[in-house]
């Protein structure tokens, strides 16, 4: 497995515990939620750092506080054509306001990274590496865009009208 | 009518470009079937019964002559010399081949045209009224939200993947052209005490097997804040809405289940945190829209005083201005409706001769424009009064006169059986069953306003939950049957059809159509519409004429 950065940034590098593992002292370490309430806490504020494993169907409503307390979030796509975790994504980042690596895994296809990187992903865990090339193509598919979007682009209306009513944008 | 500018042309391009390549992918192997299949649905790919079927966004339902062309063009390059318009303004070839799908998405790209979110679980081509910009019944055009709306939800990052397919309209007048509180999201335009713009929003209205009308969960949107609100409404719907039963995905359930009053107040609280977020495009830009919306420069006629008495000559003529052509906001102007629905006819379809001619006719007497109807049907939206009677010889000629509109003959009906992979029943034959029997205009006059929609299976891609009547073809081990309901309607006052009772076999629906017409005939009062003497009458009398009084 590969991890492909959408945003630029540089992929962490952090493991993946399940429950009943050992955490060693300084690992990187990506747990769920409830993993989490398991570990003892000793043991966890021994790791290096710790990333959150979420469902794309997980109510964000529900995730723990404080999401800032982890150096990453990965969501896991249960299909390709599951959207939950573009929005859940969204609000991860405009809502929570988390400023980390946003990582996304899940059986996606080549032509989704790029509305990956444009609701906040910064990388993609790649399950089949052979087809990297059509995911790095499809990242830069399109230049112009009518939304704004957590990835900072520029939309067309801002190109049409680069002097603006700003009154709505916050 | 809005033109693109070098944003829009370099986006439709990526996208062909993209199709091209994923195309490209699925034959050399590197896309599955699977993949492939949501990929070239959103860009109108379907696989039917017997081929590949390509449905083109006709976005609004507004289209020029050199697009009209283009499309008579591809019907004769692609397909086998003819297209269909359907019931939500677009338009569809039923024999075009895998590899030249890109093909003919470039040609449509070259005239501002696409197939983008034609099909798939996304924000569909938003549908409004056909004789918007024409009719003096509006608030104002409503054409350009619509394409705010087609901006803002093409590419949209966040909706590509929707739990089911999602469906926009929008109405600026109070006789509601476009059904809209039978879609997902229905939009009505209306002014508060203060004159100021807004919408009325309406969500949850849907077809298929289970049939809602929308529910109002704001009476008044001020109209700066669509696009953010919107996106509240398809982001809690993307969250929350069920993705474990297709038949359960759409909006319309999720609404139900969770019960409108909790739905609207997750609406409104997603709304409250994100509508400054920059959502809603600027007012330069609506503006910019709009310019392109600028009333053509029709000349303001007296009424035409030679119209009556060329009309009194030529009863033919007559029956045709009085069912086929409406008022327009411009004195001395009607507009017009061409019926796609011949006696006799598959509703909806026109020939590559016919598109190139009803093109041509448009730039001589409609300033180059066209519209398409939900009822599918063309319209030629600013034609002059003096020119109506030249219009209707050729139109006539072409076999494009059929002075129907609106009358028990306009029927909407899906492809069925003869097309569709889904169907149980066959609808085109049907159709043209009905519409043999009830050929003769006078009778068709004397009974008025009446619709009839006919759908192959429950997916009710032929409205018949709507129709004043509506058949339903349902599988009996084997046999086709076709259920009747009746009361059925699409307009501000909509409702759902009641199912009479079991259904008839094919030779024997037009005899049950003439029986129902018939109590409707005896029964009516003075001016009495069909619609109306349902509601007044209830189904008893009907039922107890179709199935005795056991
Ligand atoms: S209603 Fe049924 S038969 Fe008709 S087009 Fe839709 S899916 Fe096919």
């Amino acid at each position: 497995m590969e991890t492909l950065s959408l945003s630029g940034i540089v992929p962490q590098r952090i493991d993946r515990i399940e429950e009943g593992s050992n955490i060693a002292e300084g690992q990187a370490v990506l747990l769920s939620a409830t993993d989490l309430t398991d570990f003892d806490p000793a043991v966890l504020s021994s790791a290096g750092s710790i990333g959150l494993m979420v469902n794309g169907g997980d109510d964000f409503g529900a995730l723990p506080q404080d999401l800032e307390q982890f150096s990453l979030i990965n969501i896991h796509f249960n299909a390709f054509t599951d959207g939950r975790g573009f929005t859940l994504a969204r609000r991860i980042r405009r809502d929570a306001g988390f400023k980390g690596e946003l990582r996304a895994s899940g059986p996606l296809m080549p032509d989704q990274t790029q509305y990956l990187a444009r609701t906040g992903f910064d990388s993609l865990v790649l399950e089949d590496t052979c087809r990297k090339a059509d995911f790095q193509t499809s990242l830069t598919r399109f230049a112009l865009f009518y939304q704004s979007a957590q990835d900072g682009s520029v939309p067309v209306t801002k190109l049409r009208h680069p002097v603006s009513d700003v009154r709505k944008v916050s | 009518m809005y033109a693109y500018d070098k944003y829009d042309h370099a986006i439709v391009s990526a996208r062909v470009a993209e199709f091209r390549d994923q195309v490209e992918r699925r034959l050399s192997g590197a896309l599955s079937e699977e993949e492939f299949r949501p990929l070239r649905l959103m860009n109108g790919l379907y696989l039917q019964l017997h081929a590949y079927m390509l449905r083109v966004a006709i976005p609004y339902g507004t289209l020029n002559s050199v697009q009209m062309k283009r499309l008579a063009h591809i019907a004769r390059r692609y397909d086998k010399g003819y297209a269909h318009f359907t019931t939500r303004q677009n338009v569809q070839y039923n024999w075009p081949k895998l590899v030249e799908a890109p093909d003919i998405l470039q040609e449509l790209a070259e005239v501002e045209m696409h197939a983008i979110q034609t099909s798939g679980n996304c924000i569909r081509n938003t549908t409004t009224d056909q004789f918007a910009g024409a009719t003096n019944e509006e608030l104002e055009d409503p054409r350009p939200y619509a394409e705010l709306i087609r901006q803002w939800s093409s590419f949209h990052p966040e909706f590509a993947f929707l739990p089911r397919k999602f469906k926009i309209a929008i109405t600026a007048a109070d006789k509601d052209r476009a059904a809209i509180r039978w879609h997902d999201i229905g939009l009505v335009l209306k002014q508060d005490a203060a004159s100021n713009l807004g919408f009325e929003v309406v969500v949850g209205g849907g077809m298929g097997r289970t049939p809602v009308i929308g529910k109002t969960i704001r009476d008044f949107l001020p109209k700066d804040d669509l696009l953010s609100y919107l996106e509240a409404i398809l982001r809690v719907y993307n969250a929350a809405g069920r993705r474990d039963n297709k038949y359960k995905a759409r909006i319309k359930i999720l609404v139900e289940e969770t019960g409108v009053d909790i739905f609207t107040k997750q609406v409104e609280d997603e709304w409250t945190r994100t509508r400054n977020d920059g959502i809603d495009f600027p007012a330069e830009e609506e503006a910019r829209i709009r310019a392109h919306f600028t009333p053509p420069p029709l000349e303001v006629l007296p009424a035409w005083s030679d119209l009556e008495t060329i009309s009194a000559k030529d009863p033919k003529f007559s029956s045709w201005l009085r069912n086929n052509t409406d008022s327009h906001k411009v004195s001395g102007h009607r507009i017009v409706t061409i019926s796609l629905k011949p006696h006799g006819g598959i509703p909806g379809d026109a020939t590559a001769d016919q598109m190139d001619l009803v093109a041509e006719l448009a730039d001589s007497y409609s300033q180059s424009e066209i519209r398409v109807s939900h009822e599918q049907n063309l319209i030629l939206p600013h034609v002059a009064e003096r020119d109506l009677p030249a219009l209707y010889k050729i139109l006539n000629e072409a076999g494009l006169g059929t002075p129907n509109a609106g009358l028990l003959t306009d029927i909407i009906a899906c492809p069925g059986l003869d097309y569709c992979a889904l169907a149980n029943a066959r609808s085109i034959p049907i159709t043209q069953a009905i519409t043999n029997r009830f050929n003769d205009i006078q009778r068709l006059e004397d009974i008025g306003e009446l619709k009839i929609k006919i759908s192959g299976c429950i997916n009710s891609c032929g409205h018949h939950h709507a129709g004043h009547i509506g058949i339903l073809g349902v599988d009996r081990k084997g046999e086709e049957l076709f259920q009747i309901m009746l009361g059925g309607s699409g307009d501000a006052d909509a409702s759902k059809g009641i199912l009479l009772g079991r259904g008839f076999p094919a030779d024997q629906i037009v005899g049950a159509i003439e029986t129902v017409v018939g109590v409707y005939m005896d029964a009516r009062e003075e001016g009495e519409l069909f619609l109306h003497a349902v509601r007044r009458l209830g189904t008893q009398p009907f039922k107890e004429a179709l199935y005795g009084n056991a």
